[in-house]
C-alpha cells in the first residue's frame, strides 16, 4: 500500500513540476509576497471595495477621480452598477460647462483625464465634444509645469497608441520625440557626479519623479539612449532605496514614493516584490492605505496603491502594463493580434480578406525584435531577426525566408500606409505558433513551445 | 525542530521587511503622487495627510503628521460670514500680505506676457486688519479680500474635500515663473503645509500668501530645510 502511495506521489510530484515549469519564473517571484503572507489579489479586493465605497462619486479630480478610476479599471475590480458610466457623466458635463478647458497652466490634467477615459474604453477625441488630444499638441504648454507635462503627455499619447493631432496655431507643436529629449535632458548628475534619475529641481533623484520617468520612457527602451537612461534611473532608484524596500522622499518616507517605482519596475519587466511587500505595510484592514506608516488612511495613497497592485498583478501575469491599454483599445470589433500573452497596438488593425488574416509586419516584427527596411521603388520589405532573413514583395504572393521560397495564402499588400502580410508568414518565419480565436477574433502569437495564455 | 525553524525564518523576514524608520517628522511630502495626480487641487488638502506633491508642497498643499482619515471642510465654516451675522458671532481680526517679489529676482524665468499685471516690488495686497468671523479659513479670507477689493484669484476645489488650491492671484499664477513657482501660504511666520481651506484661523493671525519660484528655497518654505513638527 505504501509503495503504491509513494508511486503515486511521485508522479503527482513530477507532473506538477513538468506543469509549472514555464511557471516556475513567476513563483520564484512571488515568494517574498508568500513569505510575507501577502495576497495580492485579495488585497486588491479590499481595497478596490474601499476605494468605490468612498469615491461613491467620480469626477474629474486629482483625488476622488482618475487615479481612482485608473486603479479600479485596471484591476479588473468589482464596481457598482454604471459607476464608470456616472464618472463619464460627470466629466462631460465638466468639459461642456468648462467649454474643454480645464487648465491655463497645468495640463497634465489633460493627460491625467485621457488616461482615465482610455482605461474603462471611452473616446478622448470626442469626450463632451472635445479632442483632449489636441490640448497636448501645444508643446509649450505640455512643458510649463516641468517634467510632469511630458512625462504624462507621454504616457498619455501611448496609452492608447495616440497620434499626436497636428493643431493649427500652435507655436510648436508636440511630438513624442519632443517629450522624450525633454525628459532626458533633465537627467540627474547628482554631487558625487553619478548620472541617473530625475526629480523636480535639480540636485537629487527622487523615487517619485524618477519611477514615473520611467514608466513614460519604458514603451522606448529599444532606443539605446532611452534605455541608458532607463538603467541609470534604475541604479539612482537602488541608491536611494531603504533596506526594506521603500522610499523616504523629501525625509519622509511614504507610500506614494514606493507606489511609482513599482508601476515604474512592473513597466519594464522587473519584479518588484520587495517594493510591493513594502507597500503592504501602509495597508489598513478595511483597504485603505497610508500615506505615511504611522498616519490615518489617506484618500490619494489609496488610489495610487490599488494602481500599484494592479500594475504589479500585471506583471505576475504577463498581462499588457497599467498604462499600456492597448487591450482596451481591443473591446471593439477589430481583430486582435497578442504576442506572449500581451495585446499589440497598432495603427491599422489586421483584416480579414477572403477569409485570411493578414496582419501589419512591422508592428508585429518590431514587437519581437526583429529589423525592418523597406525598399521604395521595389515595393520590397526586408526582415531580419536573428539568422533568419525575410523578403517580400508588395502583390506577390511568393516570400523568401534565407533565400528559399515561401507562398503565401494572398500576397503582402499595403493597407493605409501598413504593410500587411498573412499571419502563416509571422509563424513561418519568426518560430512562433498561431493560433485564431474566431470568437473573440484575436490572433494568439506564442514563442514555440510556450503554452499560449489567453 | 522544523517548526521552529519555520517560525525563526517568519521572524527574520518580518524583521528585515518591517525595518526602516517610520519617523513622523511632518512635512511629509510626496513629489510623485501629487504631481502625478496634478495634485495642485488636492495635494495634501487633508490636515491628516502628508500628500503633498512638491509643487502642491509649494502652492498650499498639505501635510502632516498623523490623524485620522481626512473629512471635507464642514459646510459651517464656509459660511462663517453668513452665520456669524446671524448669530451675531464675534469679529476678529488678522493681518493680510499678498506678495510675489520673489519673480523680482527671477525675471529671466518669468512669462514676459505677463509683465502687465507683476505688481511694483511684488506687492499684490497689504492690510492691517482684515475682517474675518469664528470658523473662517485662511482661504476663506483670501477669497473675501481678493473679491473685495477687485483683486483676480483663481482656485481649484477638489469636490471630495471641498478644498481648494489657489492657481493664481492678481492674474499671476504657478508655473509663470518656471516650473517650481507657485503661491504658497504662512500663518504667524510658518508654513502650515496643508490646504488653505483647512488652517481655521484665530484673533491675530498674520496671514502671508508668498510667490515662490523655487519650490519654497526661496521664501524659507523648503521642504527639505523645514523640519516642523505638525502640532495636532
Amino acid at each position: 500500500m505504501n509503495r503504491l502511495v509513494n508511486k503515486a506521489a511521485c508522479i503527482i510530484l513530477i507532473s506538477t513540476l513538468i506543469w509549472s515549469m514555464p511557471f516556475a519564473a513567476f513563483a520564484a517571484e512571488n515568494d517574498v509576497l508568500r513569505t510575507n503572507h501577502i495576497n495580492v489579489s485579495d488585497t486588491i479586493d479590499s481595497t478596490s471595495r474601499y476605494l468605490v465605497k468612498t469615491v461613491s462619486n467620480p469626477e474629474i479630480s486629482s483625488v476622488g477621480g482618475e487615479w481612482a478610476i485608473l486603479g479600479l479599471a485596471r484591476s479588473g475590480a468589482e464596481t457598482p452598477e454604471n459607476y464608470y458610466e456616472r464618472y463619464y457623466e460627470n466629466v462631460v458635463s465638466e468639459l461642456k460647462s468648462k467649454s474643454g478647458e480645464l487648465t491655463r497652466v497645468k495640463y497634465s490634467e489633460y493627460s491625467r483625464l485621457i488616461l482615465a477615459l482610455t482605461a474603462i474604453g471611452r473616446d478622448v477625441t470626442d469626450a463632451g465634444g472635445c479632442n483632449l488630444l489636441e490640448k497636448l499638441s501645444d508643446y509649450n504648454s505640455v512643458i510649463k509645469q516641468g517634467i510632469n507635462g511630458p512625462i504624462f503627455a507621454l504616457l498619455a499619447f501611448d496609452c492608447g497608441n495616440y497620434a499626436v493631432p497636428r493643431t493649427a496655431g500652435v507655436t510648436v507643436q508636440t511630438t513624442r520625440e519632443l517629450l522624450i529629449d525633454y525628459i532626458l535632458d533633465k537627467e540627474i548628475t547628482d554631487a558625487d557626479g553619478v548620472k541617473g534619475g530625475f526629480s523636480l529641481s535639480d540636485d537629487a533623484p527622487d523615487a517619485d519623479i524618477t519611477g514615473m520617468v520611467l514608466q513614460a520612457l519604458s514603451k522606448y527602451k529599444n532606443r539605446p539612449e532611452v534605455n541608458a537612461a532607463i538603467d541609470r534611473g534604475l541604479g539612482a532608484l537602488d541608491r536611494i532605496q531603504s533596506a526594506d524596500g521603500s522610499f523616504k522622499t523629501y525625509g519622509t518616507e511614504n507610500s506614494e514614493s514606493i507606489v511609482q517605482v513599482i508601476v515604474a519596475k512592473s513597466a519594464l519587466d522587473i519584479d518588484a516584490s520587495c517594493n510591493v511587500a513594502a507597500l503592504m505595510k501602509y495597508f489598513n484592514s478595511d483597504g485603505s492605505i497610508r500615506h505615511t506608516i504611522s498616519g490615518g488612511a489617506d484618500l490619494m495613497a489609496t488610489e495610487q496603491g490599488l494602481y500599484a497592485l494592479a500594475a504589479y498583478e500585471r506583471y505576475i501575469n504577463n498581462k499588457n502594463s497599467l498604462y499600456d491599454m492597448a487591450d482596451m483599445q481591443a473591446v471593439n470589433d477589430d481583430i486582435k493580434v497578442t504576442l506572449n500573452g500581451r495585446y499589440l497596438a497598432f495603427e491599422q488593425a489586421p483584416v480579414n480578406i477572403d477569409g485570411h488574416i493578414l496582419v501589419p509586419m512591422r508592428a508585429i516584427f518590431e514587437a519581437m525584435g526583429a529589423d525592418i527596411t523597406w525598399e521604395g521603388a521595389a515595393r520590397k520589405v526586408t526582415g531580419i531577426r536573428g539568422d533568419k532573413t525575410i523578403e517580400l514583395a508588395i502583390g506577390d504572393k511568393t516570400a523568401r525566408i534565407n533565400g528559399e521560397a515561401v507562398e503565401m495564402d494572398v500576397p503582402a499588400q499595403i493597407i493605409n500606409n501598413s504593410t500587411m502580410v498573412p499571419v502563416r508568414l509571422i509563424s513561418e518565419s519568426l518560430d512562433t505558433r498561431v493560433d485564431w480565436l474566431k470568437d473573440s477574433k484575436t490572433v494568439v502569437i506564442t514563442r514555440q513551445g510556450y503554452p499560449p495564455s489567453l | 525542530m522544523k517548526k521552529n525553524l519555520k517560525i525563526l525564518l517568519i521572524l527574520l523576514v518580518c524583521m528585515i521587511v518591517f525595518t526602516g524608520c517610520s519617523d513622523n517628522r511632518g512635512g511629509s511630502f510626496e513629489s510623485g503622487s501629487a504631481i502625478n495626480q496634478d495634485s495642485s487641487a488636492e495635494s495634501g488638502t487633508t490636515i491628516d495627510q502628508d500628500a503633498v506633491t512638491s509643487s502642491s508642497a509649494a502652492y498650499s498643499a498639505g501635510s502632516n503628521s498623523s490623524g485620522t482619515m481626512a473629512q471635507p471642510v464642514p459646510d459651517s465654516a464656509r459660511n462663517a460670514k453668513q452665520n456669524a451675522a446671524a448669530d451675531n458671532k464675534n469679529v476678529y481680526y488678522c493681518t493680510v500680505l499678498i506678495t510675489c517679489s520673489t519673480i523680482l529676482d527671477n525675471m529671466d524665468e518669468f512669462d514676459k506676457a505677463k509683465l502687465e499685471v507683476l505688481p511694483e516690488n511684488g506687492l499684490v495686497y497689504q492690510a492691517e486688519e482684515v475682517e474675518f468671523y469664528e470658523g473662517d479659513s485662511v482661504f476663506d479670507v483670501l477669497l473675501r479680500t481678493t473679491r473685495d477689493n477687485g483683486i483676480h484669484m483663481e482656485f481649484v476645489e477638489t469636490p471630495i474635500y471641498k478644498s481648494a488650491y489657489v492657481e493664481g492671484i492678481n492674474n499671476i499664477y504657478e508655473f509663470d515663473a518656471g516650473p517650481l513657482s507657485g503661491w504658497m501660504y504662512k500663518v504667524n511666520g510658518r508654513f502650515p503645509n496643508y490646504g488653505s481651506s483647512r488652517y481655521q484661523l484665530k484673533d491675530g493671525d498674520i496671514i502671508e500668501w508668498i510667490y515662490t519660484c523655487d519650490l519654497g528655497a526661496d521664501i524659507g518654505g523648503d521642504w527639505n530645510a523645514q523640519n516642523s513638527k505638525k502640532d495636532q
